[in-house]
């Protein structure tokens, strides 16, 4: 008995691995057919007007009467990031110059061609910081007197 | 002692030999339309040139804006008419890129095998080679979790990424290989990001991709883009 429950127990591990690795290395883009064809459709538009403008371009995609919705066409290409920025990404030195010397951080930090989006934003973040905070103080006085 | 100088001179005289016979590729370039789906629709193409001795991969986009961004090992650059509009800190480089692996002939493990990662496990399943794949090391900050990679035919196939909780956060496919003097290269990538609520898709399509273009200097050399 013991060993009829453990050939059992053994088939049923290998079924289940075995079904598992099917469905790990496996997809399905059933769900987002009608998206992939209006992109198919917007594709053959940009490839038949390679020495269009991109106005031009977004002007044929948008009055295509083949697409199944409306083309948002205003997006940020693929290869630039669109991820939000997060407090991993703050640059304390350029949140600094934003917070207490935002005339002279200016120059060090926004118009620096060598410093990365995330330091100018940070540079931002610390000026937006230091706004807040003189109007709370500059209010609290006010009312104050 | 005639044998061993015997295989002194064969090492000596004939691993040159062995050299001439492997061709060394050092340039690729391939013409690129991503789709992405997720709460929206957006298509981008262009064409992208990459040498792995300049150590800097050029994508001069068509669609949706005409820019060039530029990916070298440590940083992101988006040009607009030559000047730079925006800069990231890059967080992988080049080295998972998948024109890198494939000059860099690493496909074959994706570069998983010079990583920080380690094989942990081997099986075959049916007509696939399954390896599984942790991080060697457990970094506080950026926790990773273990890869698992199938291989048809000895070409990567799939690749399946996991949170350290044991969720898939995504799942990339490597299909339709063709074979451009010699070197597999998958023309068609699909990526599954499954770390949000709804999926989201990423489709990689390439074209008329070339090796060892050495015709074309301009779109090669980073003067060509960056005139500021």
């Amino acid at each position: 008995m013991k060993k009829i429950s453990t050939l059992l127990l053994a088939f049923a591990l290998i079924f289940n691995v075995s079904a598992s690795n099917a469905d790990l290395f496996s997809y399905d883009l059933s769900e987002i057919s009608t998206e992939l064809s209006d992109l198919k459709v917007v594709e053959k538009v940009i490839s038949q007007n390679q020495n269009s403008t991109i106005e031009e371009i977004n002007t044929q995609i948008i009055s295509n009467n083949f697409l199944s919705s409306s083309f948002d066409t205003k997006y940020k290409s693929s290869f630039i990031s669109r991820n939000a920025f997060t407090i991993d990404e703050m640059d304390w030195g350029s949140f600094a110059w934003g917070l207490l010397c935002c005339p002279v951080g200016f120059f060090v930090v926004v118009t620096n061609k060598d410093k990365e989006q995330a330091q100018k934003t940070s540079f931002w973040v610390g000026w937006l910081t230091a706004v807040i905070i003189n109007t709370v103080s500059y209010v609290v006085g006010v009312a104050a007197v | 002692m005639k044998f061993l100088r015997f295989i002194f001179f064969s090492l000596i005289f004939l691993t040159p030999l062995v050299h001439i016979g492997q061709k060394s590729y050092s340039r690729i370039e391939a013409e690129i339309t991503i789709k992405e789906i997720d709460s929206t629709s957006r298509i981008t193409t262009g064409k992208m040139y990459y040498d792995k001795n300049s150590g800097a991969m050029y994508y001069s986009i068509n669609y949706p804006n005409r820019e060039v961004v530029v990916y070298t090992d440590s940083m992101i650059y988006m040009l607009h008419d030559g000047k730079t509009i925006e800069n990231y800190k890059s967080t992988n480089g080049l080295k998972f890129n998948i024109f890198n692996l494939v000059l860099n002939t690493q496909m074959e493990y994706y570069g998983l095998n010079s990583s920080s990662y380690e094989l942990i496990k081997t099986k075959s399943d049916k007509d696939q080679i399954i390896t599984t794949w942790e991080p060697k090391f457990k970094n506080k900050k950026y926790r990773s979790g273990k890869i698992i990679m199938s291989q048809k035919n000895k070409l990567i196939f799939g690749l399946v990424s996991f949170h350290p909780d044991g969720a898939i956060i995504s799942k990339q496919f490597f299909e339709d290989y063709i074979n451009i003097e010699g070197l597999m290269i998958p023309s068609k990538i699909t990526q599954i990001a499954l770390f949000k609520e709804k999926p989201e898709y990423k489709i990689t399509t390439y074209k008329n991709i070339k090796v060892n273009n050495f015709d074309d200097q301009k779109h090669y050399s980073s003067e060509f883009y960056f005139s500021n």
